[in-house]
C-alpha cells in the first residue's frame, strides 16, 4: 500500500471525509516528511485538516496556536463529536486547578489548542518542555505580521517558544496573506527554509455586488427587497451587536415567513450553540451577525453574504465572503454602502489601541505601585477595570511593558530615564499602528468605490493571475441581483406543543423542509 | 410583564428597608448570609435564585424604567412601590426558588442532554454538538446511555409520556416555550431571544417562564409516583449531597441566614467545628460566597501569597500574609480555588 492510499484512508476513517480538498494533501505530506511549511489556503478549504490529520499520525503532541477562544472551543467540540478524544483547549477561562491537572497529564493528549498569551505562561512552557512536541502549528498566521489584519503582540514571541521546544516541525497557516505578510511570517518565525504552499484565494463561483445607498433607511429598504425575492441561506454582517438585534426585528416584521435570528459575542454560550447549529441544520434562513460568527462554521450551502457594514480591511472581507458557496455552487456577495458608514470603522480604530491618556495613566499607576513597593495585581480583569482598558488595550500595553523590562513577573522596575524613552516609543507604535489601520481601511473604501472590475481589483494584490468567474462576475461588469429570483416553500410549524413534543421524542425526524438548495 | 411584576412584588415586600442590590442578589440566588437572611425576613423564598442569568446592568435599567413609569419611587437608599399595582400574577405563586435552588440547573441540563443524545443515537447518529456545556450532566448522561443503549425507543416513549403528563399539569405559563427549547435529532431548539420573538415576550420573561415551568415539573415529579424516569433525573441533584451529615446540618442553617456563632450555639458545637463545616461547604457548593468570611482585599492577599510561595501549605501562606488573616480564611480561599464544579 502506498502512502497516498493510506492518507486517504485515514482521512475517511478518522474524519469521515471522502477526499482531500485542494492543497491539503500536499501540505500534509510535507509535514509528515518533517518539513517546516507555510500554507496559504483560502477559507473553506479546510485548513484544520492539515494539522489534525498529522496530529493523529505523529507520535507526541501537536500544539496549535489559535487566536480566538471560541474558535478553539468549536474545533474541540467538532473533533469530540467525531469521536476524537485526546484533544484539549487551554485558555484563560479554565479554573486554576483544572489547568494544573491538564498540564500534569499533557502527554496523554494528541492535540493541544492554545492562545499565544497562554503560551507565554511559565508553567505552561515548563510542562511543554517535558514532553515530546512533534508539530507546532500557527493558525491564522497572518496575526504575526504587523501588516496582517489581526495584529497580536504575543504572536511575535512564538519564535522563542519554538526554540525552547527544540524546534519541532512548524506549520504556519493562513487564509489570506499578501506576499509581504508571507515574508513577515517566515522572518518572524526564523524559518527561512519553510516550504511554501500558496493557493489562490479568488472564488470563481462568487459574484461581487456593491450597491450604494444614501442612508440606513435606504439600505433597509434594499435589504428587504433583496431578501424578499432572493431566498437562499444568508449571512448578514454588521459592525455592532445592537445592529444585529434591531435588524432581526425589522426583517421579522416584513418577512414573517422567513426564519431569522441574530448571533453575536454578547450572547449566552448556550444560545450561540443553538443558533449556529440551527443554521448548519437548515432550520434558519438568515443570520444577522457580527464578525464573531463564522470562524468555526462549516456550512457548505451559504448562498448570499451581505455586508450591511463593510469590514475594516480587504483581508477580513475576503475571509467573510469565503464562507459562501463552500460547496462550489454559485453564490453572491452584496455590500450595501452608504457614505456615513465610514465613520464607524474610523471610531473603532481609535478605540482599539490605548490612547495617550490611558498610557499616561498606566505609567502613573505603575509608578505609584513601585513607590509603595507593591505588586501588579495577578487578575487581568482587575487591571483592566482599574485603568478602564479593554482586553486588547491591556495586552498591547503588557507586551510592551514586559518587553522593555518595566514589568517582570508582576514586579514593577522603576528607572526614570528609561521610562521616558519607553513612553515615547509606545506612543509612536500606537500612532504607527493606527496609521496602518487607516491605510487598510482606505484600501477597503477605495475598493468599494472603484469603477473597474471588482474581482480583479480585489484579488490582484494577493495573486498574479485571477481565474474567470464560473457565471457572473461583478456589479461593475454588469451583474445585478434583480436578474435572479429564488423563493422557498412556506413552512408549517403551527401545531400545538403536544404534537411538537411527540414528534421530537417519538416521531420520525422532522424533515427540515428542503428550502434553500 | 412577569419580570416587572416580580420586581414590584420584591420591592413591595422589602418596603424600602433594603437596597435594590439585595433584590438583585436574591433573584440571582447569592449564597451569602446577608442575602439568605433577607430572603427569609422578607418572605421572598419563592424568588430566591430564579434568575441566575440576570445581568446587573439589565436589572438596573429595568428599575430605572419602573421608576420613570411612576411605579417605583426612590426612598432613602431604596425604592417603595407607588401608584397602582395590579394584583400579583398567578405565575408568581408557582415559583419555588429556595427549595429547588440546587436542582433546577442540574435537572434541566440532564433532561436537555438526555433527549438530544437518545433521539440521536436512536438513529445511529453519534456526532452531534451538545447544546449543554456541563461536565457533570455529560458524565451523567453517558452513564445512563450505556445502560439504555439499544432501548432508546422505549426510554423515549416513557420520557414522552411522563413529560406529557407533567406538562399538562403546568399552570399559567405557555408550555410551548419549554417544548420549543428542546433539541432532538436533526432539530435544534430555539434560543431565548428566538423564543421571545415567537411568543412576543421579553427575554427576561422567557427565562423566568422556563424556570417557572421547571419548578412546576419538579414539584409534580416529587409528589407523583408515576413519573419514575423524571424522578431518576432528579436523583443526586444536590451538589452538596456528599457533605458529611454534620456539615449538611450546618449548611441548612446557613441557608436560613444564621451566622457561625449562632449555629454553634444552636447546635451546641464549637465555633471552630462550624468553620470546618463551612470550608467543606465552600468546596462543594460552587455558588457559595466566601466574602462573608474573607473580604476581597484579604482574599487577594492570600491568592498572591499562594502564587509567590507556590505552595498550598497553610503555614507557608500564613507566613506571607498579614497577621490578622486566620487559617480559616486561608482554607476558605483555597477551597474556593479548588472547587470541583465549574
Ligand atoms: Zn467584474
Amino acid at each position: 500500500m502506498t502512502i497516498i492510499d493510506t492518507l486517504e484512508q485515514y482521512l475517511q476513517n478518522i474524519f469521515h471525509y471522502p477526499e482531500f480538498r485542494e492543497g491539503q494533501k500536499e501540505i500534509i505530506e510535507d509535514v509528515l516528511a518533517g518539513e517546516d511549511v507555510l500554507g496559504i489556503l483560502p477559507t473553506g478549504s479546510g485548513k484544520s485538516i492539515c494539522y489534525q490529520l498529522p496530529a493523529m499520525l505523529l507520535e507526541g503532541l501537536t500544539i496549535v496556536v489559535s487566536p480566538l477562544i471560541s474558535l478553539m472551543m468549536d474545533q474541540v467540540k467538532e473533533l469530540k463529536a467525531n469521536n476524537i478524544r485526546k484533544v484539549i483547549a487551554l485558555n484563560s477561562f479554565l479554573a486554576w486547578q483544572e489547568k494544573k491537572r491538564i498540564l500534569e497529564k499533557l502527554n496523554e493528549y494528541k492535540l493541544l489548542y492554545i492562545s499565544p498569551e497562554q503560551l507565554q505562561q511559565r508553567d505552561v512552557l515548563e510542562a511543554l518542555k517535558k514532553i515530546k512536541v512533534s508539530l507546532f502549528v500557527i493558525d491564522e498566521a497572518h496575526c504575526i505580521s504587523q501588516w496582517g489584519h489581526e495584529f497580536r503582540p504575543d504572536y511575535l514571541k512564538l519564535n522563542r517558544v519554538i526554540e525552547l521546544l527544540k524546534h519541532p516541525r512548524t506549520l504556519a497557516l493562513s487564509a489570506t496573506a499578501t506576499p509581504k505578510v508571507q515574508r513577515d511570517i517566515i522572518l518572524s518565525l526564523g524559518k527561512p527554509d519553510m516550504k511554501k504552499h500558496i493557493y489562490p484565494m479568488d472564488k470563481p463561483n462568487i459574484a461581487l455586488v456593491i450597491e450604494k445607498a444614501a442612508n440606513d433607511q435606504e439600505k433597509d429598504k434594499r435589504l428587504l427587497t433583496v431578501l424578499e425575492s432572493y431566498q437562499v441561506p444568508t449571512l448578514i454582517y454588521f459592525s455592532s451587536r445592537s445592529a444585529t438585534e434591531s435588524c432581526v426585528k425589522l426583517l421579522l416584521q416584513h418577512l414573517p415567513h422567513l426564519r431569522i435570528a441574530y448571533y453575536h459575542g454578547g450572547m449566552d454560550q448556550m444560545d450561540r450553540i443553538h443558533i449556529q447549529q440551527q443554521f448548519m441544520n437548515n432550520q434558519l434562513d438568515i443570520v444577522c451577525c457580527t464578525n464573531a460568527f463564522g470562524m468555526g462554521i462549516n456550512k457548505s450551502n451559504i448562498r448570499l453574504v451581505i455586508h450591511y457594514h463593510f469590514p475594516m480591511q480587504v483581508e477580513s472581507y475576503i475571509q467573510e465572503i469565503g464562507r459562501a458557496g463552500r460547496d462550489g455552487e454559485f453564490c453572491i456577495s452584496l455590500v450595501l454602502f452608504s457614505p456615513a458608514d465610514v465613520h464607524i470603522p474610523v471610531q473603532m480604530i481609535k478605540n482599539e489601541l490605548p490612547n495617550e491618556k490611558m498610557i499616561k495613566e498606566m505609567f502613573h499607576y505603575l509608578y505609584t505601585l513601585s513607590l509603595k513597593d507593591e505588586l501588579l495585581p495577578t487578575s487581568e480583569a482587575e487591571i483592566e477595570n482599574r485603568l478602564q482598558l479593554n482586553e486588547i488595550q491591556w495586552r498591547f500595553l503588557q507586551y510592551h511593558l514586559e518587553k522593555h523590562g518595566m514589568i517582570v513577573d508582576n514586579h514593577v522596575i522603576y528607572n526614570e530615564y528609561n521610562w521616558k524613552q519607553i513612553y515615547n516609543e509606545i506612543i509612536n507604535i500606537v500612532n504607527e499602528r493606527t496609521t496602518l489601520k487607516q491605510t487598510k481601511l482606505q484600501e477597503m473604501v477605495d475598493w468599494i468605490q472603484s469603477e473597474s472590475c471588482y474581482r480583479n481589483s480585489l484579488y490582484q494584490s494577493f495573486q498574479s493571475t485571477i481565474r474567470e468567474p464560473d457565471s457572473y462576475c461583478c456589479s461593475n461588469c454588469g451583474f445585478k441581483i434583480s436578474d435572479l429570483r429564488v423563493s422557498k416553500p412556506m413552512r408549517y410549524d403551527n401545531e400545538n406543543w403536544e404534537v411538537r413534543l411527540k414528534s421530537l421524542l417519538l416521531g420520525d425526524p422532522i424533515e427540515t423542509v428542503k428550502i434553500m438548495d | 410583564m412577569l419580570f416587572e411584576s416580580i420586581l414590584i412584588t420584591c420591592f413591595s415586600y422589602i418596603n424600602g428597608e433594603r437596597t435594590p442590590s439585595s433584590v438583585y442578589h436574591i433573584l440571582k440566588g447569592k449564597r451569602s448570609i446577608q442575602t439568605l437572611q433577607d430572603t427569609h425576613i422578607y418572605k421572598l423564598e419563592s424568588f430566591y435564585g430564579i434568575y441566575k442569568q440576570l445581568k446587573r446592568q439589565d436589572f438596573e435599567n429595568r428599575i430605572v424604567k419602573l421608576e420613570r413609569a411612576g411605579v417605583l419611587k426612590r426612598y432613602q437608599d431604596s425604592f417603595i412601590v407607588t401608584g397602582t399595582i395590579n394584583s400579583k400574577l398567578q405565575e408568581e405563586q408557582l415559583f419555588n426558588g429556595l427549595t429547588f435552588y440546587n436542582k433546577v440547573e442540574i435537572f434541566y441540563n440532564r433532561l436537555l442532554l438526555l433527549i438530544q443524545t437518545l433521539t440521536n443515537t436512536k438513529y445511529q447518529s453519534y456526532s452531534f454538538i451538545p447544546v449543554v456545556e456541563d461536565k457533570e450532566a455529560e458524565i451523567w448522561v453517558k452513564k445512563v446511555y450505556k445502560k439504555v443503549k439499544g432501548k432508546e425507543k422505549d426510554v423515549l416513549k416513557k420520557l414522552y409520556l411522563e413529560l406529557y403528563e407533567v406538562l399538562s399539569r403546568v399552570k399559567a405559563v405557555e408550555v410551548g416555550i419549554f417544548v420549543d427549547r428542546l433539541t432532538g435529532y436533526k432539530h435544534y431548539g430555539m434560543s431565548v431571544p428566538q423564543l421571545g420573538e415567537k411568543y412576543k415576550k421579553s427575554v427576561d420573561d422567557v427565562q423566568l417562564i422556563l424556570v417557572c415551568t421547571i419548578h412546576q415539573i419538579i414539584e409534580n415529579v416529587e409528589k407523583e409516583e408515576k413519573t419514575s424516569l423524571l424522578a431518576f433525573l432528579l436523583q443526586d441533584t444536590l451538589e452538596v449531597s456528599h457533605l458529611t451529615k454534620s456539615a449538611y446540618d450546618t449548611y441548612l442553617l446557613l441557608l436560613k441566614g444564621k451566622t457561625p456563632d449562632k449555629i454553634a450555639f444552636v447546635r451546641r458545637l464549637k465555633t471552630n467545628t462550624i468553620y470546618d463545616h463551612i470550608v467543606e461547604i465552600a468546596l462543594s457548593d460552587s455558588e457559595f460566597a466566601i466574602e462573608d468570611f474573607v473580604n476581597q482585599e484579604d482574599e487577594q492577599a492570600i491568592t498572591q501569597a499562594i502564587t509567590s510561595t507556590n505552595s498550598y501549605k497553610l503555614k507557608d501562606i500564613k507566613a506571607n500574609v498579614n497577621d490578622k488573616i486566620s487559617y480559616f480564611q486561608i482554607r476558605l480561599v483555597l477551597a474556593k480555588k479548588n472547587r470541583l464544579h465549574k
